[in-house]
């Protein structure tokens, strides 16, 4: 049986391989040797495509017997049932159970990244992959210098919420390319006041404003993954995309990547609102002359045009403190970080007495001393 | 010639007369009491006391400083009542009859506070109420010559602190004054302000998580305009009628009826 998993292992001693964000090279973890990206593609190239067939294969006979257990009394594995799969990691023979979205991960027998065969080949291929340029101790280091100067931060989430533990997560995106044409028809106001005797007089000069245009939207990304926070997603952005390159494998032994699970006509409502608001707003900007702007009619018709299917680098660190998730973003190109931190009350108070007590004293001070 | 001889002498007549009504009249306007015991309340010693008191406090300030009782005032308002009898009386110093007048009637047990003049500006409806304050008390336990003493001695640190700075005394320069709820609220109110202004911009860097609900990152070269058209239309013309007004303060300062008269309504001790 054909192996449905990949790992990237050194040409010189066959130890597993991890790609270095800072180098841009995939390196081995034994002996360091580092190897281009495009060499160890044309070298893998074969086996990740026969993990890939074989992984599609299994896939065809699992629905086959679905089909066939749909007609008789369903007995479906545990796995199946909730979604699950399972995979022989090739260089210990340790079974690796992953959820259906799953694209690339680490053994956690034998530490060895792994890439999944059949999650991001044939239609689920994506176009680009934006490789990851912050490592793990540039990760920890914006993660740190974030906690610091929070002042309602608890001392002890700092040294409880196991900061080592974040991970490099290749995240499925939809990048939409679209063009909005804006109408609008206004009244524009243009007013002057002035006094005559007891009578304050004001002038309003009307306009009828007139405004048309097209805005090109390109690449506005909108995440495919339920599993990961919209908010979150958003707020790393933006990403450089000039430095997105044609999606290979090869940059994703060392993180985790998972495949869309939420297609690109799902995700298109989003990315339209995202862009109907901003050509709304641009249009509004070309009536800044006026003091006041009735709006007559707008109309924003947004041409969704194409969807690019591209994995994007993010830094995640899930964390658990008293009972609460929290989850922390980072954008793996940027560093942009973002999260929600959990809030001590009493430092809350503290604070707020320390800033109002003295300016209560120095006005007593002022207005009664 | 006899004739004209006879008219100046009745002339030098009438004004040597009129110079000597003047003359004698001065000294009875001098020595008008500040304190007006109609009651018979005091004995002559705390009588002549208290008037020495108040002509101190009065002197150098051009506004007299009035304690009277009365008996009864019958069914007349106690501010009325206190007013008619200023009036009358010809009270208050200088052209503009400035003055102070703390009036009891005993019969009615009654109380009322007025000013006029320039006393209205001196006693503020602040003072006016501190000095109340001070004063009733005493007239409810039957200390009329200490209540006396007291609106004295009250009346005379108002027109001090007048004279020295400038502006009368009320409840935003009172040095022994209470922060009363206006203080209240500007001592506790800004810098508790101040401080939730802070801390919120603090707890906002403890939630950066935001969903995105525009593109401009992606917008490229922005929206570009096939038409711009700006055509005139006409022009409104609205007129409101607004005059001008002098501007007053929100609070403090003195209260003044349509008569001139300031002070208070009074009250029962």
């Amino acid at each position: 049986m054909a192996d449905k998993v990949t790992n990237y292992q050194c040409p010189a001693c066959t130890g597993p391989l991890h790609f270095d964000s800072t180098t841009g090279k995939l390196v081995c973890d034994y002996c360091g040797s580092a190897y281009e990206v495009a060499d160890i593609e044309a070298q893998y190239a074969q086996k990740q495509q026969k993990a890939d067939a074989a992984a599609a294969s299994d896939e065809k006979k699992a629905a086959a017997r679905r089909a066939k257990a749909a007609g008789e009394d369903p007995v479906w594995s545990e796995a199946e049932a909730s979604g699950l799969s399972s995979y022989s990691c090739t260089t210990c023979g340790a079974e690796l159970v992953c959820d259906a979205t799953t694209a690339a991960t680490t053994c956690p027998y034998c530490g060895n990244p792994t890439v999944l065969g059949g999650k991001l080949s044939g239609k689920l291929k994506p176009e680009y992959i934006l490789p990851f340029k912050m490592d793990k101790n540039a990760a920890i280091a914006q993660l740190t210098k974030y906690y610091k100067g929070k002042a309602f931060l608890p001392k002890a989430f700092k040294s409880q919420n196991h900061i080592a533990e974040i991970q490099g997560v290749y995240v499925p995106f939809w990048l939409f390319d679209a063009e909005a044409d804006a109408r609008g028809s206004y009244d524009g106001q243009v007013s002057e006041s002035h006094r005559e005797g007891d009578y304050r007089v004001t002038t309003t000069q009307h306009y009828d404003v007139r405004r048309e245009g097209t805005a090109t939207f390109a690449r506005v990304p909108v995440d495919g993954s339920s599993k990961m926070p919209d908010e979150h997603m958003d707020s790393i952005e933006p990403f450089d995309y000039s430095e997105l390159k044609p999606f290979s494998t090869a940059y994703l032994p060392g993180f985790l990547a998972d495949r869309y699970d939420e297609d690109a006509k799902t995700c298109a409502d989003r990315a339209k609102t995202r862009i109907e608001n901003s050509t709304a707003e641009a249009l509004r900007q070309t009536l800044s002359e006026y003091a006041v702007v009735d709006t007559r009619e707008e109309n924003i018709n947004v041409r969704m045009k194409k969807a690019h299917y591209t994995l994007l680098p993010v830094w995640m660190l899930h964390t658990r403190w008293k009972e609460q998730d929290f989850l922390f973003a980072m954008n793996g190109q940027t560093g942009r970080l973002i999260g929600d931190l959990p809030v001590d009350k009493g430092r809350v108070a503290a604070w707020f007495a320390r800033i109002a007590l003295p300016l209560m004293a120095i006005l007593i001070w002022l207005l009664y001393l | 010639m006899k004739t004209l001889t006879c008219s100046l002498r009745r002339l030098g007549a009438a004004l040597a007369a009129a110079v000597l009504a003047v003359c004698l009249s001065l000294p009875a306007m001098a020595s008008a009491p500040l304190v007006r015991d109609d009651y018979g309340l005091f004995d002559g010693d705390t009588l002549s006391a208290l008037e020495a008191d108040a002509e101190e406090a009065a002197d150098g300030h051009d506004c007299d400083v009035y304690f009277l009782t009365v008996d009864s005032i019958g069914d007349e308002d106690q501010r009325a009542y206190a007013k008619n009898y200023y009036r009358d009386n010809d009270l208050g110093s200088g052209s503009d009859r400035s003055g102070i007048l703390f009036m009891i009637a005993l019969g009615s047990r009654k109380y009322v506070t007025i000013t006029y003049g320039g006393g209205v500006t001196a006693f503020t409806d602040y003072r006016i109420e501190q000095i109340e304050d001070e004063v009733v008390p005493m007239l409810s336990d039957g200390d009329y010559a200490d209540a006396a003493q007291t609106y004295i001695d009250l009346c005379a640190d108002t027109l001090d602190f007048y004279a020295e700075n400038g502006e009368p005394l009320d409840y935003d320069n009172d040095p022994d004054g209470d922060l009363g709820i206006f203080g209240i609220l500007i001592v506790v109110g800004i810098p508790s302000l101040i401080a939730a202004i802070v801390c919120s911009i603090l707890y906002a860097q403890m939630k950066t998580a935001k969903r995105k609900t525009e593109a401009d990152d992606y917008i490229g070269a922005g929206l570009k305009l096939r038409v711009q058209r700006d055509h005139y239309t006409h022009t409104d013309r609205v007129e409101v009628y607004d005059p001008p007004h002098e501007e007053s303060s929100s609070s403090g300062g003195s209260s003044v009826d349509s008569d001139g008269f300031g002070g208070s309504s009074g009250g029962s001790f």
